[in-house]
Parts: C-alpha cells; structure tokens; sequence
C-alpha cells in the first residue's frame, strides 16, 4: 500500500502510532506499527544527515530538553527505516516532522507523569536557555551569520530583537520603554522574522540545490 | 495573502519557542500535528533564539576577557620597564664591545713591540745573504787587483740592499712611523 494523501501518507499509518503503553498491551513493537516497511539504509543516512538538527530544535521547543529531544529524534528516525518504506520522498520531512511532534509529546508526558508535576512546569525559566549545550547545536559559522543578518536589519528592529530575545523582556514592558504600542513592536518582530527567515530560507534552498 | 501566513506563523512559532504569555500553547501544539510548515517555523525560531543567545554569551565572554584599564596601565608599565631594561642591556653590551675592542688592538700594538727585534733578525739574515754573495764576488773577482775596493764597495752596497730589500710593514712596525729612513732602524 503507497500512502499518497496530501502529506504523502495515509492515516492509517498514524492511526497505528499508539502510546507506549498501548504499544506494551497489544505487543505490537516499539512504534505501535504492526507491519515494516522499511526504508532503504543509505536513505534514511541522507535524511538523517539534512534534517537531524532541525529535527532536534524543534523537539526541543516541544520538550525544553536537549537529551530528551535526541531521544525523540533519534525513535522518529528509526521508525522512518522501519516503517518508513512506504512513504512518498516528497514528503519525508512532513511525515518525520509529525512523528518528532509525537514522540516528543509522549515523552514530555511520561516525563510529567514521572516527576508528577503539572503542565505549567514545562515552561521552563527564561535563564535554562544558558544551561542548554549551546555549543553543540548552534554553530559558530551559524551565529556569525546570524550576527551579520541582524546588522543588516533597521535599528528599531535590532533593538526590539535584542530586548525580546536576548534581554528577554515581554512586548509590554518594550513597549513601555520604547513608549510604542504594544502592536507597533509585535509588528517589528514580525517583520524582523520575516526578514531573518526569508534569507535563510534563501541559503536553505541554495544549499539543498 | 500566503507570504502574510508565513509571516504569522514566524510570529506565532518566535512567541512559543520564547514562551511568551499571549500565546495557548495546547492549542498552538495541536496546530502544530498537522502543519509541517508550522513546525519547520518553530524549528528555525529556536535556531534563532539560540543562535541569538549564543551570540550575547560569547560577545559578554570576549568583554570579561578584555583587560580591565587598570592592567592595561600596570601592563604598559610592565612593557616600558622592559624595553627600558632592554635598552640598558643593549648599551652596557655595546660599552663591552667597545672595550674589548680597545684591548684587543692594545695588545695588537703590544705585540707589536717585539717587531724590532724581528727586524733585526731580518737585517741578520740579510747580512748572512749578502755574505755569502760577496765571497762569490771575492772568489769571482780573486785574481782583480783591486781587492780592498771590493771590499769597501760591497759593505755599501750590503747596507743599500738591507734598505732595499726591508718590506714596508715591517718598517713601519719597527719605527712606528710611516718613514722608510733605513738610518731610523739602524
């Protein structure tokens, strides 16, 4: 069965993705999926190779936990060698997108569950980006570049960047100090992401090229 | 109207990565499942907001390794006491030089106080020389009747080749002058 839905997949195959604990009742494997389909080994090493640190940034706004988060990228890579024979190349990154989403979701779940504390703790406090392993996941090349892409952008831009992520005020209080409506500076966040983003979806596109 | 959704959803994914109070982050984590798009955004905001951080910490990192101005000025202190003491190494060195250099031609112009005896040994050698040459003149010259003006003539003679013959250094060395006088060696 080819899965050739819009997202390249059919339901069915997330119909089958269960929590763990389902998966240990009906004993149907570490993925709840009932049937391999696995992928060729050279091709989930490529997929592996361009979207693991994407991957990874992305479980860890889910999971607020870089081991967690490699965890959770690591089990969607290997349900895509096993399972992931059936799905279109097109829509690889969407479907590892999703199984990422899921897997963190889990385990951000058991972890609660495990410590027995309420949502609100997975907010984590703004200082546990200092205590992250920056190193490893933002590149020096990277930052440079970034560096560079925010001199480039217009002062008043710059300057609500760095308040908000940097100096980690909320848009109220920016926009008290720079005595702006609240509006004004959610648009120049906007627009400043707009910009940081469209130039790197630009090298992103050269890049895959 | 796409390029606007992109832009809401750069928005939307900065205020979840951020966790910013005006955002539900249940509903946002449900939107997230089935938009890909959605997820990619909130991928490239953590990059950011990391990449951000990062940038702050090592500009923060290269400020606290800046000298402070007060070891800049102990330092510029160090680095003149040095070169100061370089310069005065340098000169007491160059004194030194100096000084050997003195002595060096000192004991060139001592030794040099020996020439004259030097000298005279040449002059002997020389007489010997001019000996010998003039008892081949004697025997050449036995049956000549004019033995004792030979004689005479060939004492001056043997003076004459002794000044001829005198290399100039050596002239110089005995006199300490720069006369060739063959008198002043005598």
């Amino acid at each position: 069965m080819s899965c050739t839905q819009n997202l390249g997949f059919c339901n069915a195959c997330f119909a089958t993705w269960k929590v763990p604990e389902q998966r240990e009742q009906e004993g149907t494997g570490s993925f709840g999926m009932t049937t391999e389909r696995p992928l060729e080994s050279s091709i989930v090493a490529d997929c592996h190779q361009k979207w693991q640190l994407i991957l990874e940034r992305y479980a860890w706004a889910v999971l607020r936990d870089w081991a967690l988060a490699a965890d959770a990228v690591q089990n969607a890579f290997v349900a895509l060698a096993r399972f992931g024979g059936d799905v279109e190349p097109d829509a690889r990154k969407a479907w590892m997108f999703r199984v990422v989403h899921r897997e963190a979701i889990r385990m951000r779940n058991a972890e609660m569950r495990r410590q027995n504390v309420t949502s609100q703790l997975v907010q984590e406090s703004p200082t546990s980006y200092h205590a992250n392993p920056l190193g490893e996941i933002a590149k020096t090349e990277e930052i440079e570049e970034l560096r560079r892409k925010i001199a480039t952008l217009p002062s008043e831009q710059q300057k609500i960047i760095r308040m908000r992520i940097v100096e980690e005020k909320t848009f109220s209080e920016i926009a008290n100090l720079l005595a702006i409506p609240i509006g004004t500076a959610l648009s120049r966040m906007r627009l400043a992401l707009e910009r940081l983003q469209a130039n790197r979806h630009d090298e992103g596109n050269s890049h895959d090229q | 109207m796409t390029n606007k959704n992109n832009n809401d959803k750069g928005l939307e994914a900065m205020l979840y990565v951020l966790c910013d109070e005006s955002i539900d982050r249940n509903a946002f984590e449900a939107k997230l499942e089935n938009d890909p798009a959605l997820a990619e955004a909130v991928a490239e905001s953590v990059s950011i907001v990391q990449g951000l951080k990062q940038a702050a910490m090592s500009s923060n990192a290269s400020m606290a390794t800046k000298p402070r101005f007060e070891d800049r000025v102990v330092r510029s202190r160090q680095i003149s006491f040095l070169a100061k003491g370089l310069v005065a190494m340098v000169s007491i060195a160059a004194a030194f030089c100096v000084i050997f250099f003195r002595w060096q031609r000192d004991t060139v112009i001592a030794s040099a106080e020996s020439l004259p005896e030097i000298a005279a040994a040449w002059i002997d050698l020389n007489e010997t020389n001019t000996d010998l040459m003039d008892g081949s003149i004697l025997r050449f010259e036995s049956d000549s009747e004019s033995d004792t003006e030979s004689a005479g003539l060939g004492a001056e003679y043997k003076q004459l080749a002794v000044a001829d013959d005198m290399p100039d250094w050596m002239l110089l060395a005995v006199t300490g002058t720069d006369s060739q006088n063959p008198e002043a060696i005598k």
